[in-house]
């Protein structure tokens, strides 16, 4: 058992006002058997025109994939939107044990593999499961498919920033060679499936990075693993996981609908670390 | 009868005057068009009715009994009796709405049912629509018109009255509304090509006409604020606006005609939503060649109605009979709607025919394959007289929290060609009333 602290913090400064804002957030800790919050809010708040700040109510649910979701709606103008997330986590190795919902299987619009794709899927050979993971993870057929496709993902592409965009499918990255963990992980997504083992997209706080991370689990004999095809190991502790869906689109952090016509400068810190 | 039938051009007239117009796109261009209405109605026996009547509202209530478990508990793809790919790959299907059980359970509360009747007299289920089914509007302003420009008509024959369709529809809305707020019937816009309907049904319901950013989320309840920003609880919406543009915080996210976090609202059981997001993967075209087999799984009956002759590519045996009988079938894309999509085998050059063959092979799920029923032409009026034309039903069920109505009625779409068998208003056919006898005594002959 771990203790992790973590703080995500975020600002949309809008060049001009804007009014009528719905938004909709991802930003607290999915709750897993792996990981248990012992403390943890939320705080959203705006930054109206005469610089008054004005603290939002939050409404907190589950969406379709149980993932936390917090949303609300402010009316009035404003030019700055923050969110800040913060808690302790409790955690245990990696693991999840359920079922496996069979759209995780089904192709999305974002995985959906090119004949280069389901070539290359047919062509990654088998390797040993000790390779890259403690011995006392058991050993099937499952478990080592998954790591050669992800070890096969991580030798093919380059992580380069900026290369791709939000909506860049898995067949583009492919392509170009190059992406960030969400290539990463829609093109192993999108190779598991190919190999018919239930894959879903996962997204969360990563210790020591600056920046969220995303990464996959796929289900074997009724567990389902992380595995992060951008660092090419399998997870065990100190990421905080935020939610899951079949692909990016299914968990973006936050999204937001407003009148008004303002350019948006973001910023973003997150920060993990064991306590 | 006949003064009506002489009155033709009358009552399209009328329909003119009162803006009943079907939108068309064309080439990308917004085109308004008018519906022409044929005064020669489709006449349905009362023994022919309730053998209908029987046969639609079993099938809906099957489909919503399916849609609560697809959503819910799946038990008919745990006992095989609908293949799970099926369902999981239907674009219909939508994972965001799993979990969600909507106000007494009831998904499809308006389903537009089209039928064919065969040469012989039987009818056939050619399609559901559960999502945004349009068309009760047209033959229930028709009617008015003609008992208007033709009363004796109507005192002469024993019609069963169709002009209550506002009040079962305003009855769902008012038992599915949650709060007792307001109940708004949500429209895409003037440039949809039902909005006539839309405006229509808003006003005979006495339900509020709602636009895109009429309605906003606020405190997780629904409000409707119109032009004076005066903050109104919205308990039911009647949306006309499709799934995918229906809240952009969950599904497309570019949409400019949703309502944000109405999901959200819809989840925690705040506002009910008419029809529920989600009914796509029912009416899906390929989930249809199961829906004889929902009725029997979840009602223990046999399906009273039955579906036109149908294949699934998808397996093995029926894929053979379909590449071996191309020319002689209708194929169907399972992912288009509105009479896109359908393509008949006899019409295809041998070229396109094996095209078609080939993409039947590597895609076996995007298609299904029908007999081509040969449906009974009805007699309809053109200026040089009467002549023979292909025609459809749709019927109109309306599924509340207590009883399953289907309305004594039904808009019947005619081929303006002879020899079309494609009715659909998108691609120009005209429309009927349809007259549900109450009696024998006066049945109308010949026209």
């Amino acid at each position: 058992m771990k203790q992790f602290f973590y703080r995500y913090e975020s600002d949309i400064l809008f060049s001009t006002p804007v009014s009528a804002h719905s938004w909709l957030l991802r930003c607290m800790p999915k709750e897993e058997p792996f990981q248990r919050a012992e403390r943890a809010f939320v705080r959203v708040s705006v930054v109206r025109e005469d610089g008054e700040e004005l603290s939002l109510p939050v409404c907190h649910g589950r969406d379709a994939f149980g993932n936390a979701v917090q949303w609300g709606y402010v009316a009035g103008a404003h030019c700055r939107f923050s969110i800040l997330s913060e808690g302790v986590m409790r955690q245990t190795p990696y693991r999840i044990c359920g079922t496996a919902h069979d759209m995780f299987l089904e192709h999305t619009a974002l995985t959906r593999p090119d004949a280069d794709m389901e070539r290359f899927a047919g062509q990654v050979p088998l390797r040993a499961a000790e390779e890259s993971c403690e011995g006392s993870l058991p050993r099937g057929k499952v478990l080592e498919r998954a790591l050669s496709l992800c070890d096969a993902v991580y030798r093919h592409m380059s992580y380069v920033p900026g290369a791709t965009t939000v909506n860049t499918t898995a067949g583009q990255a492919f392509a170009l060679g190059q992406g960030v963990c969400q290539d990463y992980a829609h093109i192993l997504l999108s190779l598991l499936r190919c190999s018919g083992i239930p894959a879903r997209y996962a997204c969360g706080y990563l210790a020591g990075e600056g920046a969220g991370h995303a990464w996959v689990e796929f289900f074997d004999q009724g567990v389902w693993r992380g595995l992060d095809p951008a660092n090419n190991r399998l997870l065990s502790c100190g990421c905080i996981k935020v939610a899951h869906g079949r692909d990016s689109a299914d968990c973006p952090v936050n999204r937001g609908v407003f009148t008004g016509r303002a350019a948006q400068q973001n910023t973003l810190a997150i920060k993990v670390e064991e306590v | 009868m006949y003064s009506l039938v002489e009155s033709r051009e009358a009552v399209n007239n009328w329909l003119e005057r009162y803006g009943v117009r079907f939108g068309i796109y064309k080439n990308g261009k917004f085109k308004e068009q008018l519906f022409p209405f044929d005064p020669i109605p489709r006449v349905i026996t009362p023994e022919e009715w309730a053998y209908l009547e029987k046969g639609l509202s079993q099938r809906v209530r099957a489909l919503n009994l399916f849609l609560a478990d697809i959503y819910g508990e799946k038990n008919i793809i745990k006992n095989n009796v609908v293949p799970k790919s099926f369902v999981y790959a239907s674009k219909g299907y939508l994972p965001q709405c799993e979990g969600i059980r909507p106000p007494h359970g009831i998904f499809a509360h308006i389903a537009g049912i089209d039928l064919v009747q065969a040469r012989d007299g039987s009818w056939f289920v050619l399609e559901d629509n559960l999502r945004i089914p349009s068309g009760a509007s047209y033959p229930l302003i028709a009617r008015s018109i003609a008992r208007k420009v033709s009363p004796e008509t109507f005192t002469a024959n024993h019609i069963e009255d169709n002009r209550n369709y506002p009040d079962l529809l305003k009855h769902t809305m008012d038992s599915m509304n949650v709060n007792g707020g307001l109940n708004v019937v949500f429209t895409p816009g003037r440039y949809n090509s039902a909005f006539f309907e839309h405006a229509y049904l808003a006003e005979r319901t006495g339900a509020v006409l709602a636009f895109p950013g009429d309605l906003i989320v606020e405190d997780n309840h629904v409000y409707y604020q119109g032009i004076f920003h005066e903050k109104t609880l919205v308990g039911a919406i009647y949306r006309r606006v499709s799934d995918e543009y229906l809240d952009p915080m969950v599904f497309e996210p570019t949409s400019l005609l949703g309502v944000p976090n109405l999901m959200q609202a819809y989840a925690a059981g705040n506002v009910a939503v008419l029809n529920s997001p989600g009914n796509g993967v029912a009416d899906d075209k390929g989930l249809y060649y199961f829906v004889p087999r929902m009725v029997e799984y979840y009602l223990g009956e046999k399906a009273l109605l039955q579906n036109a002759p149908t294949y699934l590519p998808y397996y093995e045996q029926d894929r053979e009979y379909v590449l071996n009988n191309t020319e002689k079938l209708v194929i169907k894309d399972v992912s288009e709607a509105g009479g896109y999509g359908v393509v008949f085998g006899r019409d295809l050059e041998r070229d396109r025919l094996e095209k078609l063959q080939e993409l039947i092979r590597s895609e076996p799920r995007r298609w299904i394959a029908q007999e081509v029923i040969n449906f009974k032409d009805l007699e309809t009026m053109e200026d040089r007289g009467v002549v023979y034309r292909k025609a459809d039903l749709r019927a109109f069920v309306l599924s509340s929290a207590d009883s399953t109505v289907v309305w004594k009625s039904g808009l019947t779409r005619f081929a303006r060609q002879a020899d079309s068998f494609v009715v659909n208003s998108s691609q120009g056919g005209g429309f009927k009333d349809t007259w549900v006898m109450r009696d024998h005594q006066s049945l109308p002959k010949q026209f």
